[in-house]
């Protein structure tokens, strides 16, 4: 009952915040024009559908695509965020806390620089998909180097993945900033983009892109959700009952890495999303991962729709960038939660 | 008046017509910008000269020269803006430096049905005059263009006919400073570069291309005759005398004569119209 309650609030808030995202911005254009310009499109004609011009345009060709992506990308941190805290078994795991955007982001940029160099017969083979393939590659090899150095005695040890995190973080941003230090300017300023996060690029072209990563992501993970909650007793308890936990560990990586690699991108990295949801998920139901997982997808999706609406509203008619829109969101709130489980996370 | 008189007059009169249809027609074929963004400093100094800069709607945070420009909003702020922000503004044109748009950011406009004009700018005097074409053009008024572009040449070739020389080239460092911790050094090919070589010096970097952090050690080496800094680069160090006192300045011969010369940098950087003024101004400052 309470869960009924939970999916119905949030799937209203991440409607309500759709209209607003879909209502509000630079252009001021009135709610009825919105609301022709959708219905029309749709195929209904409620008030005469008359062309509307430029207004239409902003809609059609940069609200609704960015709306689009700000909910594919906020659904994707957050079940991946959540997958992936749980085949750790550890809270803090988080896509970007444990190198999986910043293998993501390097494998981008070095693509961005090189892609004349070393990368046109691969360019030619995927064209606009090269880059959410080389993401998700980067992501994906990542992923699994932080899990296997982990690994103690078959069992992934909790800090010695966050100490992996770091060096691996390091060692990419270095990287990173290597390949930035030999850049030109133009492309100087597309690796900007990828270190800032930003939905401003969103175009019809690549929220298509992006659909299939995610929806992918989206269905699939849920159907491990089983095997998770097993996980979070212990390993063995998933040999038990005759799952395979390796199977399971590489389908979620490779569910995940998907999602997250192609987030990344198109949108650059956007931090504390994949992070903050899961825990705040789990704080209003609980831990099971048949809650958590879709749930984290949604509430993803609507925090980061919100945090598009302010990065867009609030210092008209600059941007701000959106990733720090969500670290100024996220990270009190993460404070507070572990404040509150302090005792709980020590033991 | 007899008959032939009035046939020709007919004729003239008809003549005029025609001439008169055709230049309204070739007006309407280059239809004029009336709501113009210019982003980029040099864009909405040369707009402004050209004559248009009562059509100028919106800006960037760069755009401060003439005074007036200030009035307008700022609509984008170190390359990062909205382009639904642009649009608000109904811009029929938009002018910005190439590259700064992604190709996402393009295809957006276009989309929208909003003309963007990208901007070649080369570090040149043939750069300068290509640049102010192309904008006049992108405006809708070439002949405009044109003139300016004249003026401008024949203004550089004056100045550089004036220039002070001395025995030997002064060696110019060039550094693009936001505070102590982010410096960077200009090198070659470097719109600085360009402006330290038309204005009678040389640039102490010749090891590199583009813009790189700063270092002392690479300070002390280059050893240069003169340091220059964007005037709010120098504030931003704390002015004239806490920069000769940075690690490293005194061992240079700038350091020991205090040759440390200020510029502002919109017209350092010009590269349009201003040219002429910049290569004055700087030329006065290496030979003062």
């Amino acid at each position: 009952m309470r869960r009924l309650l939970i999916y119905t609030l949030l799937s209203a808030g991440l409607l309500v915040s759709i209209c607003f995202s879909l209502a509000l911005g630079a252009m001021r254009i009135p709610l009825k024009e919105v609301i022709d310009t959708l219905t029309d499109t749709m195929g209904f004609n409620l008030f005469g559908g008359t062309d509307h011009g430029i207004n239409q345009s902003v809609i059609m060709m940069i609200r609704l695509p960015r709306t689009l992506m700000g909910i594919l990308v906020g659904a994707a941190l957050g079940i991946s965020g959540a997958a992936i805290q749980g085949i750790f078994r550890n809270p803090l795991a988080e896509p970007s806390l444990v190198g999986i955007s910043a293998g993501a982001s390097l494998m981008a940029v070095l693509i961005i620089a090189f892609e004349t160099l070393l990368f046109s017969s691969l360019s030619q083979l995927l064209g606009y998909y090269l880059l959410a393939f080389g993401a998700f590659a980067g992501a994906g090899i990542t992923a699994m180097l932080v899990y296997n150095l982990s690994k103690v005695n078959g069992q992934a040890n909790v800090s010695t993945m966050l100490l992996a995190g770091i060096a691996i973080n390091a060692m990419a941003g270095a990287l990173t900033g290597l390949v930035t230090y030999l850049a030109d300017e133009q492309k100087l300023r597309s690796i900007t983009f990828w270190m800032m996060g930003s939905l401003g690029g969103a175009t019809w072209q690549n929220v298509g892109c992006l659909f299939p990563f995610v929806l992918v992501a989206v269905i699939g993970l849920p159907f491990l959700a089983k095997g998770l909650n097993l996980f979070s007793i212990g390993e063995n308890q998933v040999e038990l009952i005759g799952l395979n936990p390796n199977r399971i560990k590489i389908m979620v990586v490779v569910l995940a890495t998907m999602a997250v690699g192609a987030s990344v991108s198109v949108s650059g990295i956007i931090g504390f999303i994949g992070l903050l949801i899961p825990h705040l998920t789990r704080l209003i139901g609980g831990v099971d991962h048949r809650f958590v997982l879709p749930v984290s997808a949604l509430m993803g999706a609507w925090v980061l729709t919100l945090a598009d609406l302010v990065s867009r509203l609030i210092a008209q008619p600059i941007e701000l960038p959106i990733g720090v829109v969500t670290a100024l969101m996220g990270s009190p709130v993460f404070l507070y939660i572990l404040i509150k489980d302090k005792k709980k996370l020590v033991n | 008046m007899s008959h032939k008189d009035l046939v020709i007059n007919m004729k003239k009169y008809y003549a005029a017509l025609l001439i008169f249809y055709l230049s309204v027609g070739l007006h309407a074929a280059v239809a004029q910008a009336k709501r113009i963004i210019t982003l980029g400093s040099a864009i909405s100094e040369t707009v402004n000269a050209l004559g248009y800069g009562k059509y100028i709607v919106a800006t960037d945070v760069t755009s401060v020269w003439p005074e007036e420009i200030n009035r307008l909003p700022k609509v984008s702020r170190n390359r990062s803006f909205s382009v639904e922000a642009i649009t608000a503004f109904r811009p029929d044109l938009v002018l910005v430096p190439e590259g700064d748009f992604s190709k996402e950011n393009l295809y957006q406009f276009k989309s929208l049905g909003i003309r963007v004009v990208a901007i070649r700018q080369e570090f040149s005097v043939a750069g300068a005059n290509k640049f102010i074409r192309q904008i006049a053009a992108a405006i809708g008024d070439k002949a405009c263009g044109e003139q300016l572009a004249k003026q401008t040449t024949s203004r550089i070739s004056y100045a550089l006919s004036q220039l002070k020389k001395g025995n030997k080239l002064p060696k110019v460092l060039f550094i693009y400073a936001r505070g102590v911790g982010t410096m960077n050094v200009a090198g070659k090919g470097s719109s600085i570069d360009a402006i330290i070589k038309l204005a009678g010096g040389k640039n102490a970097i010749q090891e590199f291309s583009d813009f790189k952090p700063y270092t002392t050690e690479a300070l002390i080496k280059s050893n240069p005759d003169i340091i220059l800094l964007f005037d709010f680069g120098l504030k931003s160090l704390g002015g004239k005398e806490s920069f000769l006192n940075l690690p490293g300045v005194s061992y240079t011969n700038a350091g020991k004569n205090k040759r440390i010369v200020e510029m502002n940098g919109p017209l350092l950087i010009n590269f349009s119209n201003r040219l002429p003024e910049a290569i004055k101004a700087l030329n006065n400052k290496i030979y003062q």
